[in-house]
């Protein structure tokens, strides 16, 4: 499937394993992949076209994966306010406590939803008649999939105006 | 799905996901400032509970690095 992926493509899979690094985080899952497309500049512009504001999604996402796989929403439900967490630690072992303490070395595994978003990405180029799979196709396969990603772009964008910015941008 | 509420099972599996990955950077902290505070692995060991084996072979070669 790698063969068939754009050198833009290729490079937003390795950007999201980067974001996914420097956020922490043990996996790589769609909200980094999301991340990484939304730097290049073929995405940027199916937002514009669907009159959604990519710099207000990036900000969310970027809020969203600082705390790398600790998810503070989750961990607030069972009561763990993983602001005071952070804040105790880094006032014991120093600033970005937190972060320090991931494994050194370890590698993000890609998550399945991310995944799962690639082999949908693959879909939307055959349905889309395109022989490589690029960036838009990317993109798509976020907004099919049932992801992290997806779920917070739902809060700032009309998806079904960005699917279509997306297919007209594949189509171009 | 359910709201995102206390009861909602996957909320709840995310904090069970998150937990597990708080307290392995809550380890790995805790055990390289223990070593730097010149703790022997034994003392570490019986503090977390598990062999000396087990912690030495978990985070010798993080401190290393």
């Amino acid at each position: 499937m790698f063969e068939r992926f754009t050198s833009q493509a290729r490079t937003a899979v390795s950007t999201a394993l980067t974001h996914a690094r420097d956020a922490g985080s043990g996996s790589c899952d769609t909200r980094h992949l999301l991340l990484a497309l939304l730097d290049g500049s073929g995405v940027r512009a199916a937002f514009w076209d669907a009159d959604a504001n990519a710099s207000e999604c990036v900000a969310a996402v970027q809020a969203a994966v600082r705390g790398g796989s600790l998810d503070a929403e989750a961990l607030a439900s069972i009561g763990v306010d993983l602001h005071v967490v952070s804040a105790r630690l880094d006032a014991v072992f120093g600033p970005d406590a937190l972060r320090r303490g991931v494994r050194q070395g370890a590698r993000p595994r890609v998550a399945a939803d991310v995944k799962k978003a690639l082999q949908l990405a693959l879909r939307e180029a055959v349905r889309l008649r395109d022989r490589s799979i690029d960036t838009h196709h990317l993109m798509l396969g976020v907004l099919r999939a049932d992801c992290p990603g997806r779920r917070i772009l739902a809060r700032y964008v009309h998806l079904d105006l960005l699917r279509e910015a997306l297919e007209g941008r594949a189509a171009a | 799905m359910a709201d995102a509420t206390g009861d909602d099972p996957v909320l709840g599996l995310r904090a069970v996901r998150s937990l597990r990955e708080l307290v392995e950077r809550l380890e790995v902290l805790q055990v390289d400032r223990a070593r730097q505070l010149g703790m022997p692995w034994q003392q570490i060991a019986e503090a977390l509970g598990v062999t000396k084996q087990a912690v030495h072979q978990k985070h010798r070669r993080a401190k290393g690095l």
